[in-house]
């Protein structure tokens, strides 16, 4: 390969959405194949199975297309490129065993599989589905339960600082929360001292310490004179309650209230209100207050830095024991594997040139060729697992190695996943000059009507930096306007509100209601009928046969939305683009009855529900008598053909479909072998079933599920709710340079404690961003029609909430879109349109792939009879019953090893004589003490013995045969067996007449078994062996004597016709 | 001998030895058979007409080497029907067997599990602690980490004895390769072997690179025939080579003469040759979407067949085989795998990983899962009996969610139906720690006597029995003993990757892998699954034996799978051309959604023709959509007859559920439908509020506490009641979940201590404490008990109930709320003020109601909640501030107006209430009763 190749060393692409970072990826690709390089020199990797597999079609196609064009036209090579399209091809399609063209998850998995034995791994681990990781957890999570002893305590310690008392009802929902939203975050970093450590807590609140608030309380007691007596008697009540604040919970009103008025540069209060009197400090008292305020931040930090201490070792606990289990049960999780990598390296720091050496000879290739798709989402940790290849190559003066990477940082909406859109940046900054940035913004998915609204609400500057401030300042300089591709096709866009009929209660009066609010505030929202509406009057997916998405931000909304959807029944509508087969219909629940009334007899809910069932309650009672037999033996697909085998009827086609999935489902779970049915019934009812991109269907998701996927229709929602930062664990860091992390305190204290009012600010910068993202992906998922649908304000604003810095995305959309009155969609719907753009059209008629035409059918093939249905018989040679008790018995193995020791040595005797003898002798001599000698002494005993003598000292001229298999077909059926020695005597002629059939039992039970009983035991296989002799030799059956040679009590026991009578 | 059938031929003879390092090898007799018939009738032709003229056809001297038994099987089948009168056979083995005739009698080879244990013994020595193999290896080295590793050093041994090498010979191969791991390796080596013959054992492999080396194999002037062995085992090609006088020995090959060029002289395909050739592209290939599709039309095209016996589906992709079986399945026809079934679909793997968890837990968990598998069952004591069976699950859930305990011994303490078995359970636990593998075999011996027979099951038994042998062979020798569940994980361990024969039935249609193709002679094949990774098979053992190094090494490399492959695919369908036919199918992503590519084969053809295929297999992305037939419920539920049994007795919580859903009502108050969690961990929130009461009326009834107001000493005391209700609840001591929530429980009562002497303060005093309270409405009796009523100075008494949610709630919106229109059941809606409401609760108007008609003295009541939320700062009384007495008549007439509802049987139809959308109602009515469910009305 040449040293320089003719195309962009360093390249980095800005691609916004539907712009084609799949296309220009496989571009890329096309390249570098065509310069020459070697394909397996090439990493590619994207985030889904679906982009991968994208990029390698679109690869082949590009080939494909380069070298009919190479053959159509003469050879113009306007790249400059080294290597022919067809060549190309063919180099690529011999090295697809070798290709990294894979999701960065697979990648890290790849790169695991050669390092198995340094991560304490065994070598044929396997990765763990969803499911797995669930119940891997919920596992670890009992265990951690039950623990007592010192992990018991050391639990317990951790809740306490988490809780301060202050415990729900159920721990493991606690632990289940906390491990759920933090997990990931202390596997990223479980440096404990990072976790509100001593140090982190003293550098953000430096200087002295107000330790005694009893003090300082008389001391403000005795300047406040400025209270009157009835607010001084309700100061002092407040004693208590004042000196315990410590941050959280909600406090008095009061304390915010002087909070609000410190001044940390000063030390001192301002005035402030209290009992809705203006308090108004003289400068003495302004410091006192000031010190007051000081020892709440003081406590209010520490109890924060205690809870996160708290929070820490509750993760660590866990973590520590997933860690263990991981290596336990052989199984990873796909997130584990870039963290296993990290601690590979030398200093335990990350991956170290050596073990990248390492990890290279066994990878047996060489990295050259970066591309990255999706850039933004990659996390920070498998970033630093790759970086020191990466930046090596990037700063690689060598021509032959290039990188290549597409993002956009607008649609980084993985942040809460550990996706880091910063690196992006990093890198464009870091090698600025070396790198080539490109930008690409015109869209190929959607039509201009959907781009309009796209770019009017994404180029507001000015709303965006009023409402979003910092995060609209980084957004407008990522912005550049969009333009479509498909300009002149029509297509539809528009905004609307959707506010509550007239006299319809907004929400139920009183307090806080047991259900939850949200709920409640669900069920309220005008959205979900103006959604039904518009999709049944306006949408019509099914009818007019388009793919329709509707997309929220939150799971709880998407379900209620869902649900809605369904319970007025617009059409199907499917939850996050999956079913569940085994909980979505009677079929899956049927299942489910028949196997928890089974294993929880006393459910009587479910016991209740079976008898119900058409199946009724006498199936169910002959169930519990056979079910655990058909579970145990057939497993759980056994039980659901069982089950769904008993449904009277034919099934219709909704549910063959559903018993298709659900035996498959079965069949799956069968794989792991297990027989648990709670674990199967866990599976059952949340294993998912991913569906493809369907036309006529709706389906409900949320905007991250959608992410990289298109569709014709798409209805945004949940616009309304105020941005709230969600992730309560702020990353702080302090000018002295201690960072870490720690569970942010109400925003009372954060704010007047500069550190944290700066981690906080930064925090919250990102949330913003990161949801001005999720919008740009929801809006941009739309091919034709795009419809966003808010809920109109309420008519009385929630007081506070809307203040500033807590926008809601329904804000921009009003600013940016709103122009003028806007008009009802219908008469008195509630529902009014605020901005519009395009039309809507029928879809051109749609392109139906024709099915599949049965081909012919293979008919009636001649073919001679086969082979492999002739099964032989095999009669039983030996005594062992064929019971699988057999095997248990020590004595039996040894009998067996005995016997066919002794066989072994007979077969190899061809006479009797002294020179055999003394090979025998000498063989027994040598053998050491055992099975194998004894089995020499008993032969060698045969051989002396005068009973057995005609055995093995037959005639001159007789034909001996030792140990022959043979094959034969007697009455019908097929003898496969061995005869142990066969004597063939002649007769005048020279040829035989008449042979002995002998057969070696090594049977040891002698005494009880008697020659009686041992010819009973025979009689079948000599029969057999006798006639298929006599056929085979021609001879007459009266001329082929059987004899039984018994070698333990050296006997021969004639087994005659008229004892060898068929059974 | 035990053994039937040929494949006892690999017996063990004294070898005499052959030397022959002085001859020249000479090149063995290659014999092209063509590739226009099936491979096994052409041998067995061969093979006839070289055989003895004697008395009758004598084969008996000549050695046949097939590549696998089931090859052998296939071959003999052709001899048989050759000459169906019977004749002397041939010795059939595979190459691998060869090596057995050349044993010493005297030798004792460790088997796969000793093998194991010897390398785990090892890792876990301090030897192996001292020192560890690869660089920064795990924090914890247990057993489960040894085996694992051992695991891939048998596989690596295994694989570098293809090159007839060993640790330390391959590490002077390896050369600059990582070179202290393999000097470690081949130290180790040397330990493990010492550790074998510390047991009187010797490493298999060894024995044959022995015999390798002395050449000391006994042919006994048999003549060798290698008949159709694309691929053998280079280290049998090798014994061949140095032990055999060549002159005896042919190779036959199942192609024609034409192709002679692609063969080397024992017949295996030449990479350079095959790698240029173009193989055919059948007009017959499909690339489908997706897997599932794959097995649809290969069950359709079985079905199209006249004769089941026809045609053979080639399951190239193993993956594909569960599918596959299925759909077969969904059209009726059954399917036979002369393979054999996978082991850990016999459900023994799972019994055994519950015995090792109850070995390892002593948890409930695998003590019931053992109580319901037959054979486990019976083992412990419990007959195959459907009724007690049930009956026992019933008392161990009940014992569990009771005593919280994680152990079956304690479950079995509380319940004494359960004793018997939970005895046994101990007494093998005991004798199991006494001496492991003893109580194991007894174990198995007792399990395997209650299973019915069956060549599988025979076959399982046997391999079980036979590793269980190995590991009592090292016996004395161990340093380390195995504790019962480590056996058992070794046991476990050797049939993971075990195959047993199954039953063939009628009419089945033969499922084979690709390698055992060749030898198939049925006209039609179906390819199944033709994909890269599984055509040609793709081996990854990375870590140590990467390509570039097993090229090095000389073992088998990927170019000459991929030689061996291209031959097979095009014998295979060389072989059909002209009197058969072969579908190819292949598929774009599996089940799963992970992306699959077709095998690389299909795209060897000339670069003239390559556009043209990697276009067809592009075209099948565009598949047809799969559509999703609308949602229909193919049943309903048959409920009924609806109406009231039993007597006119109601709770006042009962209340609560009719007038959430009359249907919800009839289900959990009428049929007492109650469903039942799996093993709780902790106390769940009925308990935790039960415990809570318990405390607090204890508390109440204490006449010293009454008019305490200070709040550390009501909590001093508290906790003194709260220990006592917990001695008393959990004798056998605290479970530690509930002592977590003991924290939470106790951080209530502080809530409660404060706002407790708060109320005391202003003059309230307990003057009750569960009161009993009935009322008679509509002629039934109405019941309640009343947490705690309280008068104060003025003579105000204050009806009270706990509420211990989390959040402290509003006795208001809990009783009433405005309704819009007829939401809700009809008895629960009343106008107040001018106003529409809804009763979702009656509970505090009742108690008010029947508590003055019992104390007409006081006129002046209130109610409230006394609320103890998590947050303790909140805990206090919630009143119910516009309380009037209005409100309790109308509550009494509400309640007249439910129980004339429930003896009418108005239970029909089911409101929209919150109940059901929680689980486990939810998951079993979809939230949809009224849907779902067809109610036999009562009148009817
Ligand atoms: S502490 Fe409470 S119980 Fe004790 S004397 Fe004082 S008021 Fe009475």
């Amino acid at each position: 390969m040449a040293e320089d190749l003719p195309i962009a060393r360093s390249c980095l692409i800005r691609a916004s959405a539907g712009t084609g970072k799949t296309e220009a990826l496989a571009r890329r690709f096309v390249d570098l194949l065509r310069c020459g390089v070697d394909p397996r020199r090439i990493v590619a990797v994207t985030f889904t199975r679906r982009a991968a597999s994208e990029i390698l079609d679109r690869v082949l196609v590009k080939l494909v297309e380069q070298a009919q064009a190479d053959a159509a036209g003469p050879g113009a090579n306007p790249g400059g490129f080294f290597r022919n399209a067809l060549a190309s091809l063919q180099s690529f399609l011999a090295d697809l065993p070798r290709l990294n063209l894979r999701t960065i998850d697979s990648l890290f998995q790849r790169i695991v599989r050669v390092c198995p034995m340094e991560l304490g791994l065994s070598e044929d681990f396997e990765l763990m589905d969803e499911f797995e990781a669930g119940e891997l957890r919920r596992s670890l999570l009992a265990h951690m339960l039950r623990e007592d002893g010192k992990a018991g305590v050391r639990l317990a310690e951790a809740i306490d600082l988490l809780a301060e008392g202050e415990e729900g009802k159920s721990v493991w929902a606690v632990l289940d929360r906390l491990i759920a939203r933090f997990g990931d975050v202390y596997a990223e970093e479980p440096r404990r001292e990072r976790w509100g450590g001593e140090a982190l807590c003293r550098s953000l609140l430096p200087g002295w310490r107000e330790t005694d608030g009893e003090r300082l309380w008389e001391e403000i007691a005795r300047k406040l004179a400025i209270l009157d007596s009835r607010r001084a008697e309700e100061w002092e009540k407040l004693r208590p309650l004042l000196l315990a604040y410590q941050g959280n919970g909600t406090g008095d009103r009061v304390i915010q209230n002087i909070l609000e008025s410190y001044d940390p540069e000063s030390g001192c209060c301002g005035e402030f209100y209290f009992q809705r009197k203006k308090i108004v400090p003289d400068a003495e008292t302004g410091r006192l207050f000031g010190r007051l305020a000081r020892f709440w931040l003081q406590n209010g930090l520490e109890a924060a830095c205690r809870r996160t201490r708290g929070l820490a070792s509750i993760l660590a606990e866990f973590h520590a024991r997933y860690r263990v289990a991981l290596r336990r049960q052989g199984r990873i999780a796909f997130s584990d594997a870039p963290r296993l990598l990290r601690e590979l390296g030398a200093t335990g720091g990350g991956m170290d040139q050596d073990a990248w050496l390492r990890i290279a000879f066994r990878l047996d290739s060489q990295w050259d060729h970066w591309l990255f798709d999706e850039f933004q989402d990659t996390s920070r940790a498998q970033w630093q697992a790759l970086q020191l290849l990466v930046e090596e190559t990037i700063q690689s003066t060598e021509g032959a190695r290039t990188f290549f990477c597409v993002g956009d940082a607008k649609q980084s909406i993985y942040g809460w996943r550990g996706g880091d859109r910063k690196l992006f940046e990093e890198i464009a900054s870091r090698y600025a000059g070396g790198v080539a940035i490109e930008r690409l913004a015109v869209s190929y998915r959607s039509r201009p009507a959907v781009i309009d609204l796209v770019n009017r609400v994404f180029g507001d500057k000015a709303a965006l930096e009023g409402l979003y401030g910092k995060a609209g300042i980084a957004w407008t300089k990522e912005w550049e306007p969009h333009a479509s591709a498909l300009e002149g096709s029509t297509g539809y866009s528009c905004y609307l509100e959707a506010g509550a009929g007239p006299g319809e209660p907004l929400r139920s009066e009183g307090g806080v209601e047991e259900s939850g609010q949200e709920d409640e505030e669900g069920l309220a929202s005008p959205v979900g009928p103006a959604l039904a509406r518009v999709m049944r009057e306006i949408i019509r997916p099914a009818e007019r046969g388009l793919s329709c998405a509707v997309l929220v931000q939150t799971n709880g909304w998407a379900r209620r939305l869902a649900s809605r959807l369904r319970k007025e029944r617009v059409g199907s509508v499917f939850l996050e683009g999956e079913i569940f087969p085994g909980a979505d219909n009677q079929l899956g629940r049927l299942v489910a009855a028949a196997l928890q009334s089974l294993v929880h007899p006393g459910d009587s809910l479910a016991r209740g529900w079976l008898d119900s069932s058409p199946l009724g309650d006498r199936f169910r009672r002959e169930w519990e008598e056979t079910g655990w037999r058909i579970l145990h033996e057939k497993g759980f697909a056994g039980v659901v053909t069982e089950i769904l085998g008993r449904l009277p009827g034919t099934p219709d086609a909704f549910a063959k479909e559903r018993q298709g999935l659900l035996r498959e489902m079965a069949c799956r779970f069968d794989q792991s072998g297990s027989r648990d049915i709670e674990r199967f019934l866990r599976f059952w009812r949340e294993q998912p079933v991913r569906l493809p991109e369907t036309t006529g269907t709706i389906q409900v998701m949320t905007v991250h599920k959608a992410k990289g996927l298109g569709f014709d229709v798409v209805v945004v929602a949940e616009l309304d709710r105020p941005i709230r930062l969600r992730s309560g664990l702020l990353e702080v860091e302090t000018p002295e340079g201690a960072a870490g992390l720690l569970l942010a305190p109400g925003k009372a204290i954060a704010g007047k404690i500069p550190g944290l009012a700066k981690a906080r600010a930064k925090a919250w910068e990102e949330e913003l961003f990161e949801r001005l993202c999720v919008l740009y992906v929801a809006l941009t998922r739309a091919r034709r029609e795009l419809y966003v649908l808010a809920e109109a304000p309420r008519l009385a604003p929630r007081a506070g909430s809307a203040g500033l810095g807590a926008p809601t995305h329904r804000d921009l959309l009003r600013r940016a879109l709103a122009g003028g009155e806007p008009r009802p969609l219908w008469e008195k719907s509630g529902i009014d349109l605020w901005f519009e753009r395009g039309t809507r059209s029928a879809p051109e008629a749609a392109v139906r792939v024709p099915l599949e035409e049965e081909s012919e059918r293979p008919g009636s093939l001649r073919f001679p009879p086969r082979s492999v249905l002739s099964i032989p018989t095999a009669p039983s040679r030996s005594g062992e019953e064929r019971a699988p008790t057999g095997s248990w018995v020590p004595a039996r193995a040894a009998a067996r090893e005995w016997g066919s020791h002794v066989h072994e040595w007979l077969a190899r005797i061809e006479r009797a004589d002294e020179s055999t003898q003394e090979s025998l002798r000498n063989g027994a001599a040598s053998a050491p003490e055992g099975v194998a000698r004894d089995a020499i002494r008993a032969a060698l005993a045969c051989l002396e013995s005068e009973v057995l003598e005609e055995v093995f000292a037959p005639p001159a001229g007789t034909v001996i045969w030792r140990e022959k298999a043979f094959e034969a077909r007697v009455s019908d059926c097929w003898v496969s067996g061995i005869f142990d020695r066969v004597h063939l005597f002649p007769g005048p002629d020279g040829k035989p007449d008449s042979a002995i059939l002998y057969d070696f039992k090594t049977d040891r039970e002698s005494a009880e078994l008697g020659e009686e009983g041992l010819i009973a035991r025979y009689r079948e296989q000599i029969r057999l062996y006798r006639a298929a002799l006599a056929q085979m030799t021609s001879l007459p059956i009266d001329q082929i004597q059987a004899i039984l040679v018994w070698i333990g009590p050296q006997r021969r026991i004639e087994v005659s016709d008229s004892s060898a009578r068929m059974t | 001998m035990g053994c039937t059938g040929l494949e006892a031929c690999g017996l063990v003879f004294l070898g005499w030895r052959i030397s022959n390092e002085y001859l020249d090898p000479m090149r063995p007799e290659r014999i092209f058979l063509g590739w226009d018939r099936p491979l096994a009738a052409q041998a067995a032709e061969w093979l006839f007409e070289r055989c003895e003229r004697g008395l009758c056809p004598d084969l008996s001297r000549w050695l046949v080497i097939v590549p696998t038994r089931e090859s052998g099987r296939i071959l003999r089948g052709a001899l048989r029907s050759g000459r169906p009168e019977g004749f002397l056979a041939p010795r059939v083995v595979t190459p691998m067997e060869v090596y057995e005739r050349s044993r010493g009698v005297s030798e004792k080879w460790a088997g796969p599990t000793a093998r194991l244990w010897a390398w785990t013994q090892l890792l876990l020595s301090e030897q192996g602690a001292d020192c560890s193999l690869f660089a920064g290896e795990p924090a914890e080295r247990n057993f489960a980490w040894a085996l694992g590793l051992s695991r891939s050093l048998c596989e690596a041994q295994d694989l570098l004895s293809e090159g007839g090498l060993t640790f330390s010979t391959a590490r002077e191969a390896a050369g600059h390769f990582e070179p202290e791991l393999w000097l470690r390796l081949a130290q180790w080596e040397e330990r493990y072997r010492a550790i074998l013959a510390g047991a009187g054992l010797r490493d298999p492999m060894e024995g044959r690179l022995e015999a390798l080396d002395k050449a000391s194999t006994d042919f006994e002037g048999d003549s060798v025939a290698l008949v159709g062995c694309p691929d053998p085992h280079p280290l049998a090609l090798r014994l061949l080579r140095t032990a055999l006088p060549d002159r005896d020995c042919s190779v036959l090959i199942h192609a024609p003469e034409a192709v002679s060029g692609g063969f080397d002289a024992w017949g295996e395909p030449d990479p350079a040759f095959w790698q240029s050739r173009c193989l055919p592209f059948l007009p017959a290939t499909r690339i489908y979407a997706e897997e599932g599709e794959v097995a649809r039309r290969t069950a359709d095209l079985v079905a199209a067949n006249q004769f089941r016996e026809a045609v053979t589906i080639g399951v190239c992709d193993s993956r594909l085989l569960p599918y596959l079986r299925l759909s077969l399945e969904e059209r009726g026809i059954p399917a036979f795998d002369p393979g054999g079934a996978p082991a850990h679909g016999s459900g023994w793997p799972s019994l055994l990983a519950d015995l090792r968890e109850l070995l390892r837990e002593k948890s409930i968990g695998p003590f019931r899962r053992l109580l319901c598998h037959p054979a486990a069952a019976a083992w412990l004591g419990l007959p195959e009996d459907g009724s007690r069976r049930r009956v026992l699950l019933e008392r161990l859930d009940r014992a569990a969610s009771w005593t919280l305990a994680k152990d079956f011994e304690s479950a079995a303490r509380r319940e004494p139906a359960l004793a018997p078995f939970a005895e046994k359970a101990k007494r093998f636990l005991s004798e199991a720690r006494e001496q492991p593998l003893a109580t194991i075999r007894v174990l198995f011996e007792e399990l395997f006597r209650r299973q019915g027979g069956g060549d599988g099951l025979r076959a399982l038994s046997d391999e079980l029995a036979s590793a269980l042998e190995e590991m009592e062979a090292f016996g004395a020798s161990s340093t380390r003993p195995l504790d019962a569940a480590e056996a058992l994980d070794l046991l476990a361990n050797r049939l993971a990757r075990q195959s047993l024969p199954e039953e063939r039935p009628e009419e089945a249609v033969e499922i084979r892998g690709w390698l055992e193709l060749l030898w198939d002679d049925a006209p039609h094949l179906v390819l199944a699954g033709f994909q890269e990774g599984s055509v040609p098979e793709s081996v990854a053992h990375d870590f140590l034996l990467p390509a570039t190094l097993r090229e090095r090494l000389g073992l088998r490399t990927n170019a000459q799978r991929e030689a061996r492959d291209s031959y097979l695919f095009e014998a295979l369908v060389e072989q059909r051309r002209g009197r058969g036919r072969v579908d190819l199918l292949a598929c774009r992503f599996s089940r799963e959604g992970e992306p699959l590519f077709p095998s690389r084969l299909l795209f060897r053809c000339s670069p003239l023709e390559l556009p043209g295929r990697v276009r067809r297999m592009l075209e099948a992305r565009d598949s047809p959509l799969r559509r999703q037939p609308a949602a229909k419920d193919s049943f309903r539920l048959q409920i009924g007859p609806l109406r009231w049994e039993g007597e006119k007795r109601l709770s006042i919580t009962a209340l609560r559920d009719y007038l959430a859903c009359p249907f919800f009502f009839f289900l959990r108050r009428v049929r007492r439908w109650e469903a039942v969690e799996g093993p709780p961990e902790e106390l769940d929130a009925r308990e935790f509020g039960a415990l809570l009461h318990d405390v607090l009326s204890d508390f109440g009834r204490e006449e010293a506490m009454k008019r305490c107001d200070r709040s550390e000493k009501i909590e001093e005391r508290l906790h003194t009641l709260f220990s006592r209700r917990l001695r008393q609840r959990f004798p056998e001591g605290l479970p530690p979940a509930v002592a977590l929530q003991a924290r939470a429980l106790e951080g209530r009562l502080s809530g409660f201590a404060r706002a407790q002497a708060d109320e005391v303060r202003r003059g309230w005093t307990t003057i009750s404490v569960e009161e009993g309270i009935s009322s008679s409405i509509g002629g039934w009796e109405i019941e309640g008990r009343i947490d705690r009523v309280d008068r104060d100075a003025e003579g105000r008494v204050r009806i009270l109930d706990f509420k211990s949610a989390e959040r402290a709630p509003n006795p208001r919106p809990a009783h009433l709320r405005a309704a819009t229109g007829s939401d809700g059941p009809a008895p629960a809606l009343f106008d107040w003020r001018g106003k529409r409401f809804r009763w979702r609760d009656l509970q505090l108007p009742l108690y008010a109601a029947a508590w003055r008609r019992k104390n007409p003295a006081f006129s002046n009541l209130e109610v409230a909640y006394f609320a103890l939320p998590k947050h303790r700062a909140e805990a206090g009384i919630q009143a119910w501030k516009e309380w009037s007495q209005e409100l309790e008549t109308e509550a009494e007439s509400c309640a007249a107006r439910i129980v004339q509802a429930i003896e009418e049987g108005l239970f029909w139809p089911p409101a929209d209430a919150p109940e059901w959308e929680r689980e486990p109602w939810q998951s079993w009515f979809d939230g949809r009763p009224g849907e779902i469910v067809s109610p036999l009305l009562a009148s009817s």
